[in-house]
Order: structure tokens, then sequence, then C-alpha cells
């Protein structure tokens, strides 16, 4: 099984000039497994918003298709509870009921509109009702996950960043953010307390195709509970730590102890995906020589073993020789790019949050020219837009521009993988 | 320190994009400070009129950073040789404003849309002539000298020469009298004589 893990560490460059001053290498840690997933059994707390706002462009219709489709293709290993909350929280089914007779359950769903739970969003019940449900089924054998979708902003948004962090190492959370009404900051970071997934969702009609490949992805977990443990050497620091795929967005509370280690956590891995993290490293002044940065556990569990690790370790060499130094690694700037890029977009975004729109224009210009460099065009086209829609409304807080940005951190957010191949020449002709 | 040629901002070496503003920042120390207002992010460098910014002399950077030797497109000095092409001009055959000639300097000739914001002040200037914006602001190069290249410069809809294949960015296609280009959704007809 441990054989099937790759785990590798990946330096921007290999070897360094033994110049006088501090610099920047950027060190990306990557994991994948290998082969087929070993298709854990499903142990899903599935939560919905009922709130008034879920009526809006047939949001509930679709939901009630999707969880449906969902509970159709269960297996028989698997637990599925559904949970509706608005002022309230309702238990809709058990994992029990789901499994005891699917037509009446699902009968239940289409009648979700009849719940007589208000019409506000308190997100937190959902999540407590739904993670009881989950612990009646709960085992480390078993993939469990809360599946939360909503379209509004909660009342206690604290809380439910709290339980999805509380529960990390036991339940994981997916978040789905429909229409544009809805606190992305807080679905983002609810889902990277668990290296979950979070999905924008600016149309509606694509509800039960976001669901069934959130459950293609729960079919493909081959390891679960995994984490990057770091520990850099002497002098090294740590300017930032990234995520950096499949999903991109900056770890917060990433810092080194005393010992200079850290944690970086992963969640659960599709088998063939690459997971990683890149590390901006300030790396000191030395004498010419080999010299280790850091050494790196790549720590998981499955089904049959728990608490296994990779180790592995990131050498550069100090030169004095320019010539030796070269090229850097095409792969590793390919995602140092993409994670700068997503960067960029945030830095925008709190610009135009303290009115420097000059600044904000500036900076997403800077971010278009990447994505331009990289032929990301979903990406390009979204920034544009929002870009203009900054220009012309002098904010963010018109439709269109909230709009174009979901639109655009959702676009930059998803790693674009290259072939290691395709990447080694076409990147770094500069 | 690698200065930002944008914003002046002081980076440490080996950082990729500006701490401050996100421009992406040349490997070497930078050039001149005065280079270009753009951001340095694009493809293929050369944004506006002057041809292109001068290599990064090599010998004359002794900042540690990481020398990427940054062979920069080096083979394209707009020397008006005697045979220098002077009279050569776009004509928009479709789309656009059909009939509209735009004259072709020796040197750099950037073909898309004036956007002071991007530092994007082309030559031929499709603002007006184009306003699905199917073109990039920075969207390809044309060079000038005793012979004609055109280059896509990272575009989004790209750049097609006698309805071939879409042009590389990067990679300069030659170009001779009367071949065609599209660019976004407008058609040129070019003339060197």
């Amino acid at each position: 099984m441990a054989g099937a893990i790759g785990f590798h560490a990946l330096c921007s460059r290999d070897a360094v000039l033994s110049s006088a001053e501090n610099f920047i290498l950027y060190l990306l840690l990557e994991a994948k497994s290998q082969g087929q997933g070993v298709r854990l059994p499903l142990n899903l707390g599935i939560v919905l918003d009922r709130s008034g706002s879920m009526y809006d462009e047939k949001r509930l219709d679709h939901v009630v298709e999707a969880v449906k489709y969902l509970i159709d293709h269960l297996g028989p290993d698997d637990r599925a509870a559904v949970v509706a909350f608005a002022d309230k929280a309702a238990v809709v089914a058990t994992a029990d009921q789901v499994l005891g007779d699917k037509a009446r359950v699902k009968r239940a769903i289409d009648d979700l509109d009849l719940l007589e739970i208000g019409g506000g969003t308190q997100m937190a019940l959902g999540m407590g009702a739904a993670l009881a449900e989950v612990e009646k089924h709960y085992s480390p054998n078993r993939l469990n996950r809360l599946l939360l979708l909503t379209d509004g902003q909660t009342y206690e948004e604290r809380k439910c960043l709290d339980l999805a962090r509380q529960q990390r190492e036991r339940v994981s959370c997916s978040t789905l953010g429909v229409g544009i009404e809805f606190n992305e900051k807080l679905l983002m970071e609810m889902a990277e307390a668990s290296g979950a997934n979070y999905h924008f969702i600016g149309d509606p009609a694509t509800i039960p195709g976001i669901f069934s490949s959130e459950l293609e992805g729960l079919r493909n977990v081959a390891l679960t509970n995994a984490r990057i443990e770091v520990r850099l050497s002497v002098g090294v620091q740590l300017k930032e730590v990234f995520r950096s795929s499949p999903q991109i967005y900056a770890v917060k509370d990433a810092t080194p102890d005393a010992e200079r280690a850290l944690t970086i956590p992963l969640g659960d891995l599709e088998a063939g995906v690459a997971n990683s993290a890149l590390l901006v490293l300030v790396l000191p002044p030395r004498k010419p020589g080999r010299i280790r940065i850091a050494q790196a556990s790549f720590c998981y569990d499955t089904p049959e073993a728990r608490g296994q690790r990779e180790n592995t370790e990131a050498v550069v060499t100090y030169t004095l020789d320019r010539e030796a130094v070269g090229k850097a690694n095409g792969y590793v700037m390919n995602l140092v790019d993409q994670v700068s890029i997503a960067k960029l977009q945030s830095q925008a975004e709190a610009a135009v949050a303290t009115g420097n729109m000059d600044k904000a224009t500036r900076l997403l210009g800077n971010a278009i020219a990447g994505t331009q460099r990289l032929g990301n065009t979903k990406a390009t086209q979204a920034l544009v837009s929002l870009q203009n829609e900054i220009k012309k409304t002098q904010s963010l807080a018109g439709r269109a521009a909230k709009t174009q940005l979901l639109t655009a951190q959702a676009a930059l957010r998803k790693t674009q993988l290259l072939d290691p191949e395709s990447v080694k020449d076409a990147l770094r002709e500069e | 320190m690698i200065r930002c040629s944008e914003c002046g901002h002081e980076n440490m070496d080996g950082l990729e994009y500006c701490d401050a503003c996100g421009a992406k920042l040349p490997a070497v120390a930078p050039p001149a400070a005065e280079s270009e207002s753009a951001p340095s992010v694009a493809v293929g460098e050369p944004s506006t009129t002057v041809s292109v910014p001068e290599p990064p002399a090599e010998a004359a950077a002794p900042e540690a950073a990481a020398p990427e030797a940054a062979p920069l497109p080096v083979s394209v000095p707009a020397v008006p040789a005697a045979a220098a092409l002077q009279n050569a001009k776009l004509t928009v055959v479709r789309g656009g404003t059909v009939g509209k000639v735009f004259p072709l300097q020796l040197g750099d000739n950037l073909v898309g849309r004036w956007d002071p914001d991007s530092g994007a002040f082309p030559e031929v200037d499709l603002e007006t002539d184009d306003p699905e914006a199917r073109i990039s602001r920075k969207h390809a190069l044309i060079r000038i000298s005793d012979t004609a290249t055109i280059e896509d410069i990272g575009s989004l809809n790209g750049t097609f020469v006698n309805r071939g294949r879409r042009l590389e960015p990067g990679s300069p296609a030659a170009l001779k009298d009367g071949d065609e280009i599209i660019v976004g959704k407008t058609f040129f007809k070019v003339s060197l004589t």
C-alpha cells in the first residue's frame, strides 16, 4: 500500500548563489497516491439551507434533485443523513432511514419546503445536527464528511468556523455557496480547515453536477487525515505558505514553532490527484556546499493502517559559479505563478475594500497579464470582467461586480496542473 | 535586492512577483528604471513604441539574485537596413472599419487596444474599430526591418496568418506582401511595398 505513495520536495532551484544577502527560494512539497482509490465507505452529513432566499432562481428545486441523485448513488456500505436548516434545524432523514426506505426519504426531500423551520439562516444549528448524525456512524475507516450548501449570510459565523475546525481530524467539511449573497470567505475557510472543497455555484442549474462531482471525488479518496509536517533548518525562515494543489489558498496559522516545525493539513487525498503545499522560504547567505534546508514528512491514514509516514528532504547547493545556477524548475515556477496570481486577486479585493481603486485596478492588471501568460482563458475573462466592473462602479458592492469576483476567485482557486514534460521549456522562456 | 520596475519597491532576491504591486520581477537586476511603465508580466516584453528592452547586460548585473541568463528576444535589433520596408502598412479588410489603413513604422508595432492603465499604447490601436473587444490590449507585435514578422504576445483570442494555425505566443511568424492577418475578429491585409 505504502509503495503507491509518492512524496517529494522540489526547490525552485537546485543550485543557489553564495551571496552576501538573504534571498527567496520556493519549496514545493507534493504528495500523490498512485493507482486506484480504495473506495472507503462514506459517512455523509448533507446540510441544506432552506431559508427564504432558496426559493429564488429555483435553487431549492435543483438542490432537491441533486440530493435525490446522491441518495440513488449511495452504495450499500455508505451512510448519509440529510439535515435542513433555516431558523431551526430539522433532520429530514437519518442515515438509517436513507438505507431503509429510499422512496420515502425522497418524498421527504421533495417536501423540504413544507418543513416548519422558519426562513432565517442558522447554519451552525444545521451543522450541529448533521454532525450529531454523522457521529452515529463515525468510524476512522469511513470517509466522514459534511456537505454544506447555503445561499446566505448566517448569524453565527464564528460558531460555524469553530465547528469546522474542532472536527477537522474527524469530519471534513465541503462547502457549496449558491448565488452571490453568501459569505465566501467563511465558506472557504470552513473547507480549508479540513482540506475539503469549496465550490461557488453561480448558476443553480449546475448544483446537481457539482454534487455528483463531489461524490465522484469522495469515491476516489485513497488516504484520509493527511498532513505535511515540515522542519526548517537553522537559519531558514518562512515567509508564506500556500496550498498549491488541487486548490490554491493561503494556509493560515502555519507558523513554525520554537523547534522550527510546522504542520500543513491536507485532508482527504483522492487517488492520482497531486496535493501540494508551496513554501516561500528566506534563505541565509552561506559558504558554498550542499545544504539541507528542510525535512518534510507526509503523514496519512489508510483503511488498513493509521499514522503512516513518508519522509523526504530539500537540499540545495550553494555555489559561487553563476553558470551552475541555471534555470528555475518549470514545474515549481508554474505553481508559483498560479499562487502569486491568486494572491494578487485577493490583494486587489483588499485594495477595493480600503477604497484604493487605482491600486486594485493595477493589481488586477498584473493578475490578468499573469493568467494570459499561463493561458488560463477562463480566469483571464473573469478577471477582465471584474476589472471593468470595478472601473465602472468603483466598488464591489454591485451584483455584477460580486458575481465577477466570485467567479474569478473560483477560477483562480483551481490549480491548472500541467504535464511536467510540457512545462519544461514552455514556461521559463524569459 | 531587486527593484520593481513598476512601483520601485525593493524586493528580496529570488522573488518572482513584487511584494507591493504584484508585477513580475526580472530574474536579474532590471535594465533601467524608466524602461517602461507597463506591467512587465506580459509575454513578449516589448510593449510600446521602442524596440526591445536592452537585454540585461549580465556582466553589469552583480546582484546576487538568480541569474536566469534570460534569453530575451535578442535577435530583433530593428536595424533600418538599406532594404528596410519603409512603406509597410495594414489595411482592414473585414470587421471593424473596413478600408482603414494603419501605417507600420520601422521597429516594433504593437497591435492592441489603447489602455493607459495597463500601459498599452499600440501603434495599431483597434479600440474604436473593434467594439466587441475581441482584441487584447497587448495582442500582437509586428516587427518591421528589412523583413516583417508578427508575434502573438499572449492574446486571448489569438493571431492567425493566412488562416493557418493559431500563432504560438512568443514565436514570431514571417510576413510577406499580400498576407492576411486575423487578430480577434479583425482581418487585415499586409502590404510591404
